[in-house]
């Protein structure tokens, strides 16, 4: 049998979600370091994704006008804004801003405590490293994204208004009725639950990444970079496969 | 590991109720918007043709959104059956005979149906009720009328043009406009046009004191119209007339009926052929009779005992001949 390094990677993947899966929901639970790992992951990424929130929300709407407004269609851009920071920019970036961020962060802590052998030694400490360090991480990505990404739907869309404001005046009355009357539960929901698996699909590579670590201190800084690229490149798969699944639930 | 804190547990709280505080704000404004959480009741309405309207559409009465649609069904081959969710505030004002008609919101915007209400009392409209459809103008019908009118439009452009050009070439027209005489000439004849109407008006007035006059009763037309009692009396004179017509009318009547019977003395006169031939006899014999008494008269003339009579009497008409003569001595 040929040896592809994909296939392997993506076999050895599997299996670290199966197991995760196993081990996830059998106690002892891990309750303390989940929260401390919600905490960390949720809560001190929320600066940087609000700051990215906020360009967003400006920028999409600012770039807009002029177009728009070549169209006489001024009046649509808070719908059109909302729309595409809802359905699509928020959930997306945030992703993108969060597996930088965290995914990196995950993939060279586990890679460092694998190099410099701390996980063998809890193993032989007692504790099971994988509950320990992944599956808190793992549950603590999957739910806090989806958190995330809704404040940056929000600040995002408060950024529009304020750049509505910037070039003319619009009540925020005005602006969240405009928002809200071209936005259905088919176009909150599937955007809210994808967001799910991009943080699960975050959390797990950066694990994976970093729990497999080795080569010393070089193995420490490819885990991070590959734990980045692979969790981008797989939010994007995600997406698509989302975008997809909405489609055929008839909710596009 | 440092930082595993009360504190930084109330944060993650904090963050985490925000950010679901987020997504449950957006969805129960969601689910108004759609009238999931008010109490709503269906109405449905039949069309021909919808116009690509979708489940989740706006219902509007009078513009405002009062529900949406539920259900788009087919009936048979040429209905549409549309189920709606209406709110159930607005049910009074949602009568029987409310029409419901599909329109856009906007030139591109959604779909959507608009309920129009009618002239004329009707109740309000109960859950089920199906209320009248109205069809919608179509863009493809809008498009052939308009089709036809820019073909009417070219002709009339096209005639429009031939009449400009003749009006262009013609040498009369432009000698007329550029005649600076005509317009003194337009300007004198106005000019005694005014003239005329203001004696037009001064015989108006006359003709109104005349009418004036005759409605106060003066003059001979006045008393005409105006005496009540020249009203009475001609209506006197002709109900006589009328009765004197009446009995001539019935005189005759007898007339001809006395013509009409074949014993009457008449009816003998006028058709018995037999009579007038005696009649006609009777006539001759008369005037045999007359010329035999011309002649004894003649005779008698040149008798002794009246001569001296006549003599008399022809000396008394020369007599009288001569003093009718003027300037005449007798």
């Amino acid at each position: 049998m040929p040896n592809y390094p994909i296939l392997a990677e993506a076999g050895g993947m599997a299996h670290f979600a199966g197991r995760f899966f196993r081990d996830g929901f059998r106690p002892r639970y891990e309750v303390s370091e989940w929260l401390y790992q919600c905490y960390v992951i949720g809560y001190q990424s929320l600066p940087l994704v609000g700051v990215t929130g906020f360009i967003m929300g400006i920028v999409l709407t600012l770039q807009s006008r002029p177009t728009m407004a070549q169209f006489g269609a001024e009046s649509w851009i808070p719908a059109m804004v909302g729309l595409t920071i809802i359905r699509e920019m928020g959930p997306i970036i945030t992703a993108l801003i969060f597996a930088g961020k965290i995914g990196s962060s995950i993939g060279a802590e586990l890679g460092s405590m694998r190099v410099t052998e701390q996980i063998d030694a809890m193993e032989v400490s007692g504790t099971n490293p994988f509950k320990y360090l992944v599956v808190t991480r793992v549950l603590a990505t999957t739910l806090m994204l989806p958190v995330l990404t809704l404040l940056a739907d929000a600040i995002a869309l408060y950024a529009s208004y304020i750049g509505l404001n910037m070039r003319g005046v619009t009540t925020l009355a005005l602006f969240v009725n405009n928002v809200l009357s071209r936005l259905a539960f088919g176009d909150v929901l599937p955007a809210f639950i994808k967001t799910f698996f991009f943080g699960f699909a975050v959390g797990l590579i950066g694990c994976y990444k970093g729990f497999y670590a080795d080569k010393g201190t070089e193995g420490v800084g490819q885990a991070a970079n590959s734990a980045v690229v692979v969790s981008s490149l797989v939010i994007f798969i995600l997406d698509l496969v989302a975008v997809q699944l909405t489609g055929l639930l008839g909710l596009n | 590991m440092s930082q595993r804190t009360a504190a930084n547990h109330v944060r993650l709280g904090l963050f985490v109720l925000a950010g679901l505080a987020c997504l449950v704000v957006t969805l129960f404004l969601l689910g108004r918007q759609q009238n999931l959480f008010s109490r709503s009741m269906t109405v449905q309405a039949d069309f021909r043709n919808v116009s690509g309207l979708l489940t989740g559409n706006n219902v509007r009465l009078g513009g405002i959104p009062v529900g949406t649609v539920r259900r788009i069904q087919l009936v048979n081959d040429s209905t549409v059956r549309v189920t709606m969710n209406l709110n159930r505030d607005v049910q009074p004002f949602v009568r029987r005979n409310t029409v419901a008609t599909i329109g856009t919101d906007g030139l591109v915007g959604n779909t959507i149906i608009n309920l129009a209400a009618q002239p004329g009392a009707a109740p309000p409209v109960q859950p089920g009720d199906r209320l009248p459809g109205s069809n919608p103008v179509g863009i493809d019908e809008m498009l052939s009328t308009l089709n036809v009118s820019n073909r009417n439009l070219i002709g009339i452009t096209q005639d429009l043009r031939q009449i400009t050009r003749k009006l262009n070439g013609s040498d009369a027209l432009w000698q007329l406009l550029g005649d600076q005489g005509l317009a003194a000439d337009a300007r004198r004849s106005l000019r005694s046009m005014a003239t005329a109407t203001a004696r037009l008006d001064a015989a108006a007035r006359d003709v109104q004191q005349l009418t004036g006059g005759v409605r106060r009763g003066r003059g001979v037309a006045g008393y005409l119209l105006t005496d009540t009692a020249f009203a009475g009396q001609l209506g006197h004179a002709t109900r006589q007339l009328a009765g004197t017509s009446d009995t001539l009318a019935a005189t005759l009547a007898g007339l001809k009926r006395q013509v009409q019977t074949k014993q009457g003395p008449l009816n003998t006169l006028l058709a018995d052929t037999a009579f007038s031939r005696q009649l006609r006899q009777s006539m001759q014999h008369v005037e045999q009779g007359t010329a035999g008494f011309s002649r004894s008269m003649e005779a008698l003339q040149h008798n002794v005992l009246v001569r001296g009579y006549l003599k008399r009497q022809q000396k008394k008409q020369a007599r009288a001949a001569l003093s009718a003569r003027p300037g005449a001595q007798p």
